[in-house]
């Protein structure tokens, strides 16, 4: 344990010592929030003359008419409106920002149909308020007992109006989206192959360098690959707790996000932070492995796709989980060990997921990781790190499943 | 070859094969306390696999291996120091930082690790460089960098593959004195080399392993005389007399080398030629081959 040990200061240590690391870190955030106060201001939000309309807006309540009879009670920042005619005649007049009206069958199609003056797509728009009026239909759902199978429905905005022209725009369906799910899955991606990719570099390193056959006569290849995974895992928690943190800071002080993103369950982040934490061993460990097995980094990158391929998975299809978080789809990929780590936690963050579902999910997840990392072992020996060839896939894939 | 109980390092009967190459097939040897001992052989001979196999690095297949007064331990790494012949540092890291982290997996702790550390850096002549990154060390200076990294945790032990391989005069010196004087301190050393006037000069006794088998073993000296033809060297001022019997002579410089017929008294011959007069005898010594000649006989021989 005591050499483990030594192996972890001296990973963490080199990683954190790295100007690049910290540039990394905390340069990304800034970047991204560089990015989104561009889309911005791109997007006509942040010019003066609209700053100043969007602040008096924003202050406005929002409208619905409830011919489902849903909504009980309205919840601060929404006003009930009779009809149609009165909603918008308090649109044009500028008492509220734009108005929702729930149809009569909301049950069965759960479709809603906002109104505002002008079209106006952007986070900071009249749509970043679709999550509180999301939630409180599903607040006056949920004094039902009959009603928790609704629970999950997401609001299906399918058409806009605009009182001011006649344009009307159909689209494909945004109802289930979230900034929040998407960004956490980009951010879950992101950390999990930083952290993962650091540690087969540092194993390639040590090759490359002609160091491993000195550490190889000091310690056994097992306390060496322990005591990298455990000290690149911290590197990697650090990299979460100020990339989430930072997120959860920013949703704090600018209540405009908070209002697009919705709350977040600490539940949610404490299951993220668990996902994070086996996800990370299985594909660390696969990657270490595979940087025992090749010469050198260059070779070792031509099959780090291979290996993280399952997490594009859930990005490439982060439309279809985000639109339907409690779909087959979406519930199939969350239990599947490659690709839930990034669809639980986008699950999570977007919806009430089963508990039952979590515990198989984190289950089969551990099992993966058991898994991994004696596949890893197997292929971590001293053999394949002091050789110098380049094995062939049949040889890789021999050397983790011998 | 005997297993001795004093033997430091002991090795039988070992075999190792990667797939379908048997790289070490039937090598003994035992290395005794406070020694040094050279494992010699043509290149591919199996002689840094039979390295690694004593270091634990590789399971034997067959064979046993002892080290220190039993098999082979993670704690028993602390107390042997390695020098692999494919050695390297951490490029990126500094170079006091790579010594440390080698020192600390070697059982001291950092403090302990900082002190040995820059008495060598001060010793060594790089205490003014130690926070430079190894990548700015030039060759010379990585390779003391090396050393250190190999006796700093005082190990009984040093096992050192080809010491001498790619340095220049000055470092190949600064290495053997190193060397030398953890030998005087009693350190048992195990090294590696193709380079013959090395071992004549350091090594105290030899194994020389062919084709992964062990083909000679003992001490230098005896290996020598084992191995000498029935010759005498004799460096004299003059002219040497004609001598009756002697089969052939030749001569470099005032050095004369006489081969003589096995029943020849060499004593009686000393006796002739230091009466012989107007001839001075400055040395008059047995012709020993040298080991690089015995080193190509015997490899050349089992070729044949």
């Amino acid at each position: 344990m005591s050499k483990t040990w030594v192996v972890l200061k001296h990973e963490f240590r080199t990683i954190v010592s790295k100007p690049s690391f910290w540039f990394g870190i905390i340069g990304l955030p800034i970047i991204i929030g560089a990015v989104i106060v561009v889309i911005s201001l791109i997007s006509g939000v942040a010019t003066a003359a609209v700053a100043t309309q969007r602040t008096s807006q924003s202050n406005l309540p929002h409208g619905f008419v409830d011919y489902a009879g849903i909504v009980r009670r309205a919840d601060d920042g929404f006003e009930r409106f009779a009809g149609e005619p009165e909603a918008e005649r308090a649109l044009r007049s500028g008492a509220i920002e734009a108005f929702y009206v729930i149809p009569a069958d909301y049950m069965q199609t759960g479709q809603v149909r906002m109104v505002t003056k002008e079209l106006d797509d952007s986070p900071l728009g009249p749509r970043r308020r679709v999550g509180a009026f999301q939630r409180m239909v599903n607040r006056n759902l949920l004094d039902d007992e009959a009603l928790w199978t609704q629970l999950d429905r997401q609001v299906n905005i399918t058409q806009s109006e605009s009182v001011a022209t006649v344009r009307t725009r159909t689209g494909p369906s945004f109802g289930g989206f979230s900034p929040l799910v998407y960004g956490v899955a980009v951010l879950f991606f992101t950390i999990l192959i930083t952290a993962s990719a650091y540690l087969m570099q540092s194993v390639t390193t040590e090759k490359e360098n002609r160091v491993i056959e000195i550490l190889m006569s000091s310690v056994s290849p097992a306390d060496l690959l322990a005591g990298k995974i455990l000290g690149l895992s911290l590197v990697g928690l650090i990299q979460m707790v100020l990339w989430f943190g930072s997120a959860i800071l920013a949703l704090t002080r600018l209540p405009f996000l908070s209002e697009v993103i919705g709350p977040i369950s600490p539940a949610a982040v404490l299951l993220t932070a668990l996902f994070f934490v086996l996800s990370y061993f299985v594909y660390a460990s696969l990657l270490a492995g595979l940087g025992a097995l090749m010469p050198g980094s260059r070779e070792a990158a031509q099959y780090t796709f291979l290996v993280s391929l399952p997490l594009f998975v859930p990005l490439y299809l982060n439309t279809a989980i985000t639109a339907e978080p409690n779909g087959p789809l979406a519930v199939a990929l969350s239990l599947i060990p490659f690709t839930s780590p990034l669809v639980m936690p986008m699950r999570l963050f977007g919806t009430s997921v089963p508990p039952l579902e979590v515990a198989i999910s984190l289950a089969l997840l551990a099992g993966l990781v058991y898994l991994a990392i004696q596949a890893s072992a197997r292929a971590f020996r001293a053999q394949a790190l002091l050789s110098g060839s380049k094995p062939t896939l049949k040889q890789v894939i021999a050397a983790f499943f011998r | 070859m005997t297993t001795m109980h004093s033997a430091t390092v002991s090795v039988s009967g070992l075999a190792k094969a990667f797939g379908q190459a048997q790289a070490v097939r039937d090598v003994s040897f035992d290395v005794h306390r406070g020694e040094i001992f050279g494992l010699l052989g043509p290149n591919g001979a199996g002689k840094t696999t039979t390295l690694r196999m004593i270091l634990d690095i590789y399971k034997p297949d067959r064979g046993e291996i002892n080290v220190l007064g039993g098999p082979m331990t993670e704690a028993k790494k602390a107390r042997i120091g390695y020098l692999p012949e494919e050695r390297g540092l951490y490029k990126d890291l500094r170079v006091e930082e790579c010594v440390l982290y080698l020192a600390e997996l070697k059982g001291l702790s950092r403090q302990e690790a900082r002190r040995r550390a820059d008495a060598f850096f001060e010793r060594l002549g790089l205490a003014a460089e130690k926070r430079k990154k190894v990548s700015e060390f030039s060759k010379g200076m990585q390779q003391k960098v090396q050393i250190i990294t190999a006796l700093i945790h005082a190990p009984e032990v040093i096992i050192i593959d080809e010491p001498f391989s790619g340095l220049d005069p000055v470092n190949t010196r600064l290495v053997q004195d190193l060397l030398l004087e953890e030998h005087r301190k009693g350190t048992t050393i195990i090294m590696s080399t193709h380079q013959m006037h090395q071992v004549e000069e350091m090594c105290d006794r030899i194994v020389l392993i062919d084709k992964g088998a062990s083909v000679l073993y003992g001490s230098v000296d005896e290996i020598r005389r084992q191995y000498a033809d029935n010759a005498v060297r004799v460096t004299a001022h003059g002219e040497l007399p004609h001598i009756p019997g002697v089969l052939e002579t030749s001569r470099k410089g005032n050095t004369h080398t006489l081969s003589l017929p096995g029943d020849m008294d060499t004593q009686a011959l000393l006796a002739q030629l230091a009466t012989t007069p107007g001839l001075k005898i400055e040395a008059f010594e047995l012709a020993l081959p040298t080991m690089d000649d015995i080193f190509v006989r015997v490899v050349s021989g089992r070729r044949t």
